[in-house]
């Protein structure tokens, strides 16, 4: 087996006060105080050089589980490790936090609106990360753009031109170029897919794909689309109210899934 | 002789508030750099005219001292006169225009030309203290900035000036990072004065009466201005260029439109007077 590089346990996310009948609760709204356990006691870990896919239906909380991760939401309970760290990563201040964010680690959100400034260019959004990692040379962070538009298949023309006025697509590989900046070791890609024509979705896949390959990058990848986490994951877990229900193997669990609610999933998908 | 007002502390402000004030600036000059919150207090002047850096002035100054006020580099705006005005008759003590003779410097967007030496203060009026308010709008997130020095924001402010304009275009209030831990805004002097803030003997104190901020550069403090290694900071040119009135070549120049002739003067009008006089006085006395 592989080593992993981030290890998560009994990650819980609670909206509301909460109270000691929360984690027992069968679905996401407690019925004694009425809280939502968007994220249930999960553990998972991701091992070097893998795409981890995340599965499940809308509000079964995959995002609040990779926006926790990447210290976007504060968790309620739990621990997260990054490999050769010994420190609960929770439990980091916010400048470690930051850093990590920087440099360990890179989002790809569903919405552009939320990865990128709209008032700064594309390339200046890029060009963020690597000013946050002290990059002082004009010509030498010109010259990575250029490196990083390649990479991601952006036209290098559109480099100083504004979010508002790229293609829903373009706006998608300027926050993957944003994401791979700094050379993280994990990438969050949270439905990066979501909301593009077809085509475009399909090309954009096939490039997360590439740069995996090449850069051996691990990947954890948000969908509720069964055809992109057959394409692209590894491994699966299936998300149902905030719980991991079952896991394994991608063609083990799309061929022959255990819980009736993957099954039930894998069957509507057919 | 102006008579001092009656019925008023010394220098106006009450012996328990300058105590405050001075506590504030002691934190100040502790932390280089950084913006030190203080209690601003209401003075006969409107705020936006350089109460901050009257309150320090008022706060600090004893019977002995010798006071310059300047706005723009003048001695003789209406402004200054009136700071000044206010000061003596509230304290009595003795005013000069001479640079050199003064024990504290009050000033509005410049610093004098001649050097300054450690016996000496020199107080900024501040308008607006936060370099960061360019890129954010809310004092929350500009305070959580500079507590993790997350900068990236204005380093992309200079990036994408490059970017339009092939060169960052700041001219006055141009930041710069003091002591390697605070970006600091200078207050709006030219970009010429800005490198005559590193290592300097003087100690720099700075008011912004209506945003309630001190802050300080101590004597022999680092300042540098953000730039690019390859997009250097520069300050403004003037070559081929001199003094009108005294013929300099080496003074700050402020550009006067007569009809349709451009002239250039001294801003700093008590040196280029000295110079007027004598062309040969040297910028700085300091014996090194
Ligand atoms: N800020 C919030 N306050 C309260 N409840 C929230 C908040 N954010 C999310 N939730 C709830 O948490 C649950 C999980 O939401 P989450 O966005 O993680 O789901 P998801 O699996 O990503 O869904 P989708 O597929 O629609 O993106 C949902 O019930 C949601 O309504
Ligand atoms: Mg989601
Ligand atoms: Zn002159």
């Amino acid at each position: 087996m592989r080593d992993w590089i981030l290890k998560v346990e009994n990650l819980t996310k609670i909206y509301g006060d909460g109270c000691p009948n929360c984690l027992k609760s069968e679905t996401n709204k407690c019925p004694f105080c009425r809280a939502t356990i968007a994220v249930n006691s999960v553990s998972l870990a991701l091992y070097s050089g893998e795409i981890l896919g995340i599965m499940g239906e809308s509000g079964s909380g995959k995002s609040t589980l990779v926006r926790s991760l990447y210290f976007d939401i504060s968790p309620t309970l739990g621990e997260a490790y990054l490999n050769g760290e010994e420190r609960n990563i929770f439990n980091f201040n916010s400048q470690e936090k930051r850093k990590l964010r920087n440099f360990n680690m890179g989002m790809v959100y569903q919405s552009p609106y939320r990865g990128l400034n709209f008032e700064i260019t594309a390339g200046g959004n890029v060009a963020e990360k690597l000013l946050m990692a002290n990059w002082r040379s004009y010509s030498n962070i010109r010259r990575r753009l250029i490196d990083l538009f390649e990479k991601t298949e952006l036209p290098l023309n559109r480099m100083d031109d504004f979010p508002a006025t790229l293609s829903g697509g373009m706006q998608q590989r300027i926050q993957i170029a944003k994401a791979l900046a700094n050379n993280p070791e994990i990438l969050f890609l949270d439905e990066p897919t979501s909301g593009l024509d077809l085509s475009v979705q399909a090309r954009l896949l096939d490039l997360i794909k590439k740069i995996q390959q090449e850069l051996k990058i691990s990947i954890i990848l948000v969908s509720h689309d069964l055809g992109v986490i057959r394409l692209l994951a590894d491994r699966v877990l299936v998300m149902r109210e905030g719980r991991i229900i079952e896991s394994g193997l991608t063609d083990q669990i799309l061929e022959d899934p255990q819980h009736p609610y993957t099954q039930l999933l894998v069957n509507s998908m057919l | 002789m102006t008579e001092m007002i009656k019925g008023y502390n010394f220098a106006f402000i009450d012996e328990y508030a300058k105590r405050e004030i001075r506590r504030k600036i002691l934190k100040a000059v502790s932390i280089p750099g950084y913006q030190v919150p203080f209690g601003s207090r209401e003075l006969p002047i409107a705020r936006g005219w350089g109460t901050g850096g009257l309150q320090i002035t008022l706060s600090l100054i004893g019977k002995e001292d010798i006071l310059k006020v300047i706005d723009q580099g003048c001695d003789d705006s209406v402004n200054a006169v009136n700071i000044k005005r206010f000061i003596k008759a509230t304290t009595g003590i003795s005013i000069t225009a001479d640079t050199l003779k003064a024990t504290i410097i009050q000033t509005r967007h410049r610093i004098p030309e001649e050097e300054l030496t450690e016996a000496q203060i020199l107080v900024f009026q501040v308008p607006y203290p936060e370099p960061l308010r360019l890129v954010e709008p809310q004092e929350a997130q500009t305070r959580r900035m500079h507590a993790e020095m997350d900068y990236a924001k204005i380093w992309v402010f200079l990036y994408e000036n490059i970017v339009k304009w092939k060169e960052i275009t700041i001219g006055a209030r141009y930041p710069v990072f003091v002591n390697g831990r605070y970006i600091m805004d200078p207050s709006p002097i030219p970009r010429y004065d800005v490198p005559r803030l590193n290592y300097a003997r003087t100690l720099y104190l700075f008011g912004a009466g209506r945003e309630k901020r001190i802050y300080a550069i101590p004597p022999f403090t680092e300042v540098k201005p953000l730039e690019f290694e390859d997009h250097r900071f520069r300050i403004e040119d003037f070559t081929a260029k001199s003094c009108a009135l005294c013929g300099s070549k080496d003074t700050f120049l402020d550009e006067i439109v007569d009809g349709d002739r451009r002239i250039f003067t001294c801003s700093d009008t008590s040196f280029c007077k000295k110079r007027r006089e004598d062309p040969n006085i040297p910028k700085s006395s300091v014996k090194k």
